[in-house]
């Protein structure tokens, strides 16, 4: 037997105990959730995603603004309504406090451009909103890499958060991108949790750096993204790197 | 239950066992390989409708393979060794278990791209064209990781005298 042929022995050799079965039941409600949750962000259509918006909108302004009354929503979320059943006075805003219908979709703090257009010359964005698992009770927020359209809207096309722990220990969190959706080339992008000023890594041995924002609704966390040109793939990054104000290393 | 759900189930029940052991020589670790098969498996379910007339195993197995490297890619790592664990003598009284012990060792002393080529590659039996797919990288990245993985883990991929873990040096 060559090397090799003992190397693929070895690997394929099961393991001595047993690995725990499976919970099915329990991959089916994950799955279905991940499902609902790409449903929500990439739009299933024009229609429904053009509800959501309203839906969405309506609800922040009612939870910021309990005392506003409906016309003083931004005139997209109004003129957008896709049908008359769904215009903002069907949404009292008592009841949008209390329960808006899709928090996820609401951009919490500024929505940052990458100075990328596409479909119909949009502009893609990056922006941030509530994430809302029951299960993981420490991760509130996630990214979403969307177009914004002319009407103040949002085309969601990719949406990452952590999965594990909590979302703001120190570190990098929900790095993802670097892939086609819609034929459209999401960028490499992620979240630092720390005072980082700068990210970077390398490609192919070349270095690369990221561009950064600081988030408006918690400045310890630092919004970073690569811009296509320089990352293709997050696959082909080594591993990430923060460096503070001082130019000293925070991660390993 | 929906419709391609009793697939699914079968799915999950023949493809299992495979995904969790390569996610366990991926990391090392059981608990965190039974968490990353089960998340790889809550995806594939995701795209059930769509993966399910297709190829569901590749699917799932590509997913398992990025959802371990996206947990890599964060900063809190594994101190990998340059030194490669030394065989234990006798392997022959020490068996199976030792022999795992040994893998597990070495696998520890690659770096992550290095691992990850030699589960898909040795593990899987992907050819070197569908690893470069999987990893967005190039065949001739793949053939050289490949090669110098498997230097470190001195292994000739012809017939030789060196052995796993080489002669007790």
């Amino acid at each position: 037997m060559t090397d090799l042929e003992t190397l693929r022995s070895a690997l394929r050799e099961e393991p001595a105990e047993e690995f725990a079965a499976p919970d099915i039941a329990a991959i089916m409600t994950k799955g279905k959730r991940i499902r609902r949750r790409r449903r929500l962000v990439t739009g299933a259509g024009g229609v429904a995603a053009t509800v959501v918006t309203v839906l969405v909108i309506v609800g922040a302004v009612a939870l910021r603004e309990p005392a506003r009354q409906p016309e003083a929503l931004p005139p997209a979320a109004s003129a957008s309504s896709p049908s008359p059943s769904l215009s903002p006075s069907s949404f009292p805003a008592s009841t949008a406090t209390t329960a808006p219908p899709y928090p996820r979709a609401q951009p919490l703090g500024d929505v940052i451009p990458l100075d990328v257009e596409g479909e119909g010359d949009r502009k893609m964005v990056l922006y941030a909103t509530a994430f809302d698992e029951p299960t993981l009770q420490d991760i509130q927020f996630g990214l979403n890499v969307a177009y914004q359209n002319d009407d103040g809207t949002f085309d969601g096309l990719y949406m990452t958060n952590e999965t594990r722990g909590s979302d703001r220990s120190f570190g990098f969190h929900a790095t993802g991108g670097g892939t086609l959706v819609r034929n459209t080339f999401i960028p490499v992008f992620g979240y630092f949790a720390g005072p980082a000023v700068r990210i970077t890594s390398t490609v192919r041995g070349k270095p690369v750096e990221a561009r950064t924002a600081v988030w408006s609704e918690d400045p310890s966390v630092v919004i970073f993204w690569f811009e296509g040109s320089q990352v293709q793939s997050s696959n082909v990054l080594t591993p990430l790197t923060a460096y503070d104000a001082k130019g000293q290393r925070l991660t390993k | 239950m929906a419709r391609g759900d009793d697939e699914f189930v079968e799915f999950v029940r023949n493809s299992s066992s495979r995904l969790q052991h390569a996610a366990y020589l991926l990391t090392s670790d059981r608990h965190q390989a039974e968490d990353a098969a089960q998340t790889a498996l809550a995806k594939t379910y995701a795209a059930w409708s769509r993966v399910r007339r297709k190829d569901a195993y590749a699917y799932a197995r590509q997913v398992l393979v990025n959802h371990i490297i996206d947990g890599w890619r964060r900063p809190i790592r594994e101190n990998a060794t340059e030194q490669i664990p030394e065989r234990p003598s006798g392997t022959d009284v020490a068996g199976a278990v030792v022999q795992r012990k040994w893998l597990l060792d070495a696998l520890r002393t690659l770096t992550d791209r290095e691992r990850a080529v030699i589960v898909l590659r040795h593990f899987f039996d992907l050819k070197e064209s569908d690893v470069a797919g999987e990893l967005g990288v190039s065949v001739g990245t793949v053939k050289s990781t490949n090669s110098r993985a498997l230097t470190k883990l001195r292994i000739t991929a012809e017939d030789g005298t060196e052995l796993i873990g080489g002669l007790g040096r």
